[in-house]
């Protein structure tokens, strides 16, 4: 069997890319049994995971509007894990470019669309990055660990938003109210992202897949991401090279913490279109930060994969909900389904690897050494 | 790896095609469809039915048995369920939706499947709510816990509701503060809002109010679902003396523990609490949404979509205290809680700066102006807009209407627009409507005279940025109803019922408006000889004599009795009216009294009929109630902004003059079969199978103005410059 | 104001409070020490403490036995990090992504048998306070110290265990050599693999124990999300205490007592919003690193699974 996939590069590059999709089949398939346990016909189950997800144009929209935040923090993982740094931050990230962006908005209600939109969404990348750089300024000056300091800082972010939301930024009409909800006013609806079609589809899915590509270009193709890419690689060997290692840490984190910003500013942009609190972070986010991680390494860690991955993932979500509506599981069997998919995908890549190992070691041809591990000249 | 990404997209585009195959309803909605319409595209379901179970959605935040929050609505539906039967009641939950945009794809999903009522039971969910409930206005909408319905917003189809759990917190405080030997008091709340902040700021009023020099410690823990640390916090809390301990929010569980372990004594909120800790719990306020719920539904079935906001009181049995029967609990405290609820009910204590929810309207009273171009009686368009402008004052507390009639040459040759308005805006006016098209220039003037105060022009395009002709200041807005499509209804009536396939259309002087208008009745007409009778559409003799003025001014204008008679007199046997008064209908009428088989299908005022029911094929008219109200409403309290407005009708029910921009009556005199062609028509329209604009059309000039298969725009059909080809009659 | 901080009733109330509340992070953050010197990440810790804090909640629940919901905490924190090990040790996933997919298993999976078993929130009696004889009457020093439950004196108790078995024994040299460098451990006949694994299910256990800390223990109840990101902390913890015992439990100890302490800043009601108090705890822990530990290094194989011969 093995050395048929050896023999056959087509075949196994298939196989390659159809592993994380057959890994998620036997996730749901165990979900299936779980179902059953709770006398729930999986066959209608999944059925209305699929039409949740795919069934109408409106169906296809939200999955697109799901996934458009996942490709966002995703692509911020692609560059912190080239990077060689791990960014479990991308939630408090979200939340920073989710409302400085606002604030823009909210400062200039009056002046057009087209000069604020840009300005706010830059803004929050901004916003995203600071929030990202801290802890890469920890881990490259202070040795402080990464994935310790934005745990932490996503807890910052979380208490500084709802400290925010309820005093400063808080809605003008909501302080008068004895309940005080914590939100911001409506933006002004010149703000709103132009909706792509009649649907909650809107312009931010379209500047999430050009973001792919230009983080494709940027580090594949400009000398800033080569340097990235080879303290990932290999710090030690890199610093020899003359590369600012600490540097470049503070960078890909930055970065990668700018792309989580985004996401957050696209968010209120083109869905929500003011910033509120539920008291965590989840209730703005849906765990972006963290399942764009999951997102990210399904697209293999590289940009343009995630933009699949990422609808993928979000059909799964958006489709998950819709199962909870039709089905009535409780939704904590989809939070366990999540999970299990995640863990068999990650798992299932072991196949891969192992595949590959096996095909250098006994076919040593240069189509085989993966354009990635090129580096440009 | 490139190669690989690609190989990536195919799998998925494959995986989406089969799902998309494979998934229940295919999707009717062609592409030209979803351009066409500007809200979101969720047509797949009919709206709801009249009979049937009255079906019911709700969305939470947290899972259904959190012993708080969600679990309270949920047992309330619950409740509802068996006391009205399953037979006459569903309802469908989503739990644990924590993540809001989640939550506000459930909330669309449940509106376009035709829920009755959908309920949002979470304030962090009232942002997309505001986003989604315009697109749904056949469904209604509950928002809790808040006061706000939306309706300053223009929505109404949200109820609000809310538990004034600072009541019970007051009377939880009063018995605390009365058990207290310490004098001190802790609350563990989760953060300072919402629910959780009425509640926290009730006990600490009530206690202060028992006793004044009572500590009450107060820990926001800054999360709805730390135990932990809400059982540290209640650690906190007993260290530093306390007591009595209270606490609001699911999280709070793990402080009860503490309080059981420390022997103090617990206060609960939300839900009854005295089985986690039988030995410490004293008394609980409980929630019973069934209150709020069965008020929401009976409306709903009665037809009120929304704009009002419930609440939980003790007044109103929506709030309960339940004490724990194994808490031995003084009677003299006991009797002091009883007091102070019994206080409540009666409304002698007051608590907090909760104020009481607003009246559904809020608006100043608004002065506003309505500027007639005929006399107020005219039975046609003037009536219909002194209608409107009564409807607005019979809807809207403290509205008031000035009406100035008949402006025009011929009645008050001294009178101008501008003296008009400079009178009104003396008398207080802040509104004014002008409501002709003859007065597009003036308004303009006046506008920009009086930039504080609003005008509204009908039927003018100035304030259409997408229009020809946009000009208006910021403080001037356009109104107009989509009168073509109830035009093409007359038309379609005239063509089921002539005999001579001669029709005659009286029409008044010759602009974009009424040329559209005449030939949307030219149109249907077309449709129905076609496909009622099947007989030849161009056949059908449709002649247009334009009398030069809105209504008959004598030496001025044709005359619209006599042009009727000669329409008669050629063999013409149903008129059509496109004028403001009903000479057409009068004339038809005396002509059918004299045993002439001819019809008439008047104009403007829906009660045109009358005047000759037996030959009255049915009446198209403007009903400018909602619009004006909606429009005073706005100024009122400030929300008004510049647009400009087409509004179409309320397909539904085109009589409902609640709700309808534009409106049909079925004419007494139209025979029965004819009636149910008519009412198909009339079906095919309201569900877009048929679009009155639909091309081939020509123009008289013979040039092609819709391509066969295409819709007109808003724009092709506004700016009509010719009538069409196969009517007879002047464009110029 | 500030000064009302510093009075006796506060700073014990504070140190009691703080060692009460570093018992879960104690547990699960000594297993996670264990794990991350034989070099492998668990993530999921958090998932796993929900779901031992789960089964011992239900096993007492249904047995009225403590001893009995300890045990079932146990075996499934065992069975959980069991299957840690064959995902990251076996299968050699991607060790941060993994993580967060046994994390939101056990989020999902504990609250689902919550709902189709319990259905409601209920209590139990779970361990008591032991007051230890002569010691819990010291005035101040009792009440901090000598009046918690037994499940809080182990984990105390865990502390130098773990220091003596990590450093002093053959097995904690196995363990701290297949982190290091699992090639020349492999070489000298330490299986990599079977350490690691060894490390992995007791992690679990501990992360499982760390759970039972909480529902049969501390709250003596159970809800969904009961840890509510405690997990995630406690490894953070690990690091923070430089993968040394002792520096878990400082780690521990401040960041408890800095949350007991925000506790008393709003119940003092010292003027500073709540929202902000409540991110001290999270703001100090970042700045006690910066100051602190700048120079331990993280075992070198940390997340590297173990390729033989690469």
């Amino acid at each position: 069997m093995q050395a048929f996939f050896i023999r056959h590069p087509k075949v196994w590059r298939a196989f390659d890319i159809l592993l994380p999709f057959l890994a998620t089949l036997a996730a749901l398939g165990v979900g299936a049994v779980m179902l059953m346990a709770f006398d729930a016909n999986p066959v209608v189950a999944y059925g209305a995971l699929l039409e949740g997800a795919f069934g109408s144009t409106n169906a296809i929209a939200d999955t697109l509007v799901k996934a458009t935040p996942l490709l966002l923090v995703a692509l911020g993982i692609c560059i912190a894990f080239r990077g060689g740094v791990i960014n479990i931050g991308g939630e408090g990230q979200l939340v920073l470019g989710a409302l400085a962006s606002t604030l823009v908005g909210l400062t200039f209600p009056d002046m057009p669309g087209y000069l604020i939109i840009p300005l706010a969404l830059f803004v929050g990348f901004l916003a995203g990055g600071f929030w990202g750089a801290i802890p890469g300024f920890l881990k490259a000056y202070f040795n402080v660990n990464e994935i310790l300091s934005t745990i932490m800082m996503n807890a910052i972010a979380v208490q500084g938003m709802n400290y925010l939301l309820k005093e400063p930024m808080i809605d003008p009409v909501q302080l008068e109210a004895a309940s005080r909800i914590p939100q911001t006013a409506r933006l002004s609806a010149a703000f709103d992202l132009p909706r792509l079609v009649p649907t909650r589809l809107h312009l931010g899915t379209a500047l999430a897949i050009i973001a792919a590509i230009l983080v494709f270009i940027f580090l594949w193709r400009t000398v800033v991401g080569y340097r990235i890419r080879a303290v990932g690689m290999n710090a030690s060997a890199s610093r020899y090279a003359g590369i600012n290692v600490p540097r470049n840490i503070v960078l890909a984190l930055a970065l990668s913490g700018a792309f989580c910003g985004l996401a957050g500013a696209i968010q209120v942009f083109g869905l929500h279109h003011r910033m509120f609190t539920d008291g965590s972070a989840t209730g703005f986010t849906g765990s972006a930060g963290f399942n764009g991680i999951v997102v990210a390494l399904f697209g293999q860690l590289h940009p343009l994969g995630a933009i699949p991955a990422s609808f993928l993932f979000g059909a799964l979500i958006v489709g998950a909900n819709k199962l909870q509506r039709v089905m009535q599981v409780p939704a904590s069997f989809i939070i366990a389904l999540n999970g299990l998919v995640v863990v068999f995908v990650v798992s299932a890549d072991y196949w891969r690897r192992r595949m590959a190992r096996r095909r250098e070691a006994e076919v040593v041809s240069e189509e085989l050494i993966s354009s990635e591990a090129e580096v440009p000249t | 790896m490139n190669k690989n990404i690609i190989w990536l997209s195919l799998v998925m585009l494959i995986v989406l095609l089969i799902s998309a195959c494979g998934g229940a309803t295919p999707t009717e909605a062609p592409a030209e469809e979803v351009v066409e319409t500007e809200a979101p595209a969720e047509p797949d379901e009919p709206p709801p039915a009249a009979e049937g179970p009255f079906r019911v959605a709700v969305v939470m935040p947290s899972p259904i048995n959190d012993l708080a929050f969600s679990q309270s609505i949920y047992d309330a539906l619950a409740a509802i369920e068996s006391e009205m039967g399953a037979d006459n009641f569903e309802f469908d939950f989503s739990e644990g939706m924590f993540v809001v945009d989640d939550a506000a794809a459930a909330l669309r999903d449940y509106a376009s499947e035709g829920y009755n009522l959908v309920i949002a039971h979470g304030s962090q969910y009232g942002g997309s709510l505001q986003e989604i409930a315009p697109d749904f206005p056949e469904t209604s909408f509950a928002w809790g816990t808040t006061v706000d319905t939306f309706t300053e917003q223009g929505i109404n189809n949200v109820y609000a509701y809310e538990a004034r759990s600072e009541q019970g917190g007051y009377v939880n405080g009063v018995i605390a503060a009365s058990l207290s030997e310490s004098g001190v008091l802790g609350v563990v709340g989760p953060i300072e809002t919402g629910d959780a902040k009425l509640y926290v700021d009730g006990f600490v009023a009530g206690a202060q109010a028992t006793k004044s020099d009572v500590d009450v410690n107060v820990n926001y823990i800054g999360s709805f679902s730390d135990v932990a640390l809400a059982s540290a916090a209640a650690e906190t809390h007993v260290q530093a003396g306390a007591d009595q301990l209270t606490g609001t929010a699911q999280m709070v569980v793990g402080a009860i523990g503490v309080a059981e372990e420390s022997g103090v004594g617990w206060f609960g909120t939300q839900a009854n609490q005295s089985s986690l800790a039988p030995d410490v719990v004293v008394a609980n306020q409980v929630y019973d949404w069934t209150v709020v719920l069965d008020e929401i539904i009976s409306n709903v079935k009665a037809g009120t979509m929304g704009g009002e906001a419930f609440e939980l009181t003790f007044a109103n049995g929506g709030l309960l205290m339940e004490y724990n029967p194994d808490f031995d609990l003084p009677a003299d405290v006991k009797a002091l809680a009883d007091e102070t609820v019994a206080g409540f009910v009666d409304g002698s204590i007051m608590v907090g700066d909760a104020p009481p929810p607003p009246p559904a309207e809020e608006a100043e009273p608004v002065t506003f102006g309505m500027i007639l171009v005929g006399p107020k009686n005219d039975r046609g368009w003037s009536q219909a807009h002194n209608e409107g402008g009564v409807f607005v004052e019979e809807h809207l507390d403290g509205a008031r209407m000035i009406v100035f009639e008949s402006l025009n040459p011929g009645d008050k040759p001294e009178a101008t627009l501008e003296g008009v308005v400079d009178d009104m805006v003396a008398e207080g006016a802040t509104l004014i409507f002008t409501t002709s098209d003859e007065f597009e220039e003036d308004t303009l003037g006046a506008a920009e005279k009086y930039p504080d105060v609003t005008f509204i022009n009908i039927s003018g395009d100035d304030a259409w940025e997408e229009g020809e002709d946009f000009k208006a200041p910021s403080n001037l807005g356009n109104i107009m109803g989509k009168m073509e499509d109830m035009k093409a209804i007359a038309g379609c009536a005239a063509a089921l019922q002539t005999e001579t396939g001669k029709l005659g259309y009286v029409g008044p002087l010759i602009n974009h408006e009424t040329k559209r208008l005449a030939a949307s009745a030219y149109l249907g007409a077309r449709y129905c000889y076609d496909e009622f009778r099947g007989l030849n559409p161009d056949d059908l003799e449709f002649t247009v004599t334009w009398i030069g003025f809105w209504f008959n001014i004598p030496g001025v204008t044709l005359d619209p009795t006599e042009v009727t008679n000669n329409f008669l007199d050629s063999g013409a046997d149903v008129i059509l009216s496109g004028i403001d008064t009903t000479e057409g209908i009068d004339v038809t009428g005396q002509r059918a009294a004299q045993g002439a088989a001819v019809w008439s299908v008047p104009y403007d005022f829906e009660g045109a009929c009358d005047n000759a029911p037996d030959i009255c094929l049915g009446v198209p008219y403007f009903n400018w109630g909602p619009a004006y109200l909606e429009t005073v409403t706005s100024v009122g309290n400030g929300t008004w902004a510049q647009s400009w407005d087409w509004n179409p009708p309320y397909w539904p029910d085109l009589t409902d003059n609640t709700q309808t921009a534009v409106g049909w009556i079925n004419g007494p005199g139209m025979p029965a079969e004819s009636q149910a062609s008519l009412d198909e028509y009339i079906a095919s329209l309201a569900s877009e199978d048929v679009k009155v604009w639909t091309g081939p059309i020509f123009l008289q000039d013979g040039s092609e103005y819709v391509a066969d298969g295409s819709v007109a725009t808003d724009q092709q059909i506004w700016y009509l410059e010719q009538l069409l080809q196969g009517m007879i009659g002047p464009s110029e | 104001m500030i000064a009302e901080l510093f009075t006796t009733t506060v700073l014990v109330g504070i140190l009691a409070s703080g060692i009460r509340l570093a018992t879960p992070y104690l547990y699960a953050s000594l297993g996670e020490t264990f794990g991350q010197k034989s070099g492998v990440l668990n993530l999921g810790v958090e998932g796993i403490m929900l779901l031992g804090a789960f089964a011992a909640f239900y096993a007492t629940f249904v047995t009225e036995n403590i001893w009995l919901g300890l045990l079932a905490a146990i075996i499934v924190g065992g069975i959980m990090g069991l299957a840690v090990a064959v995902i990251n040790v076996t299968l050699k996933a991607e060790q941060g992504i993994s993580g967060i997919g046994v994390f939101l298993f056990g989020l999902g999976m504990s609250e689902l048998l919550f709902q189709k078993t319990l259905g409601t929130v209920e209590t139990v009696s779970g361990f008591s306070s032991i007051y230890i004889p002569f010691l819990s009457d010291i005035p101040y020093i009792g009440e901090i110290f000598f009046q918690q439950n037994l499940l809080v004196y182990v984990a105390y108790i865990m502390v130098p265990v773990s220091w003596f078995v990590l450093g002093k024994t053959t097995l904690g040299l196995k363990i701290r050599a297949v982190g290091e460098n699992p090639e020349a451990a492999d070489t000298l006949g330490v299986s990599v693999n079977g350490v690691r694994y060894i490390t992995q299910i007791f992690g679990g256990i501990m992360s499982g124990i760390a759970g039972a800390s909480l529902s049969i223990a501390l709250l003596n109840v159970f809800q969904q999300n009961l840890t509510s990101g405690l997990g995630f902390i406690a490894v953070a913890l690990v690091y923070f205490g430089g993968w040394r015992p002792f520096g878990v439990l400082v780690g521990s100890l401040i960041f408890s007592m800095v949350n007991a302490l925000q506790l008393w800043v709003q119940v003092l009601n010292i003027p500073i919003p709540a929202d902000i108090a409540v991110m001290m705890p999270y703001v100090l822990t970042i700045l006690a690193l910066v100051i602190a530990v700048q120079r331990v290094r993280p075992p070198s194989a940390l997340t590297k699974p173990y390729e033989r011969g690469g």
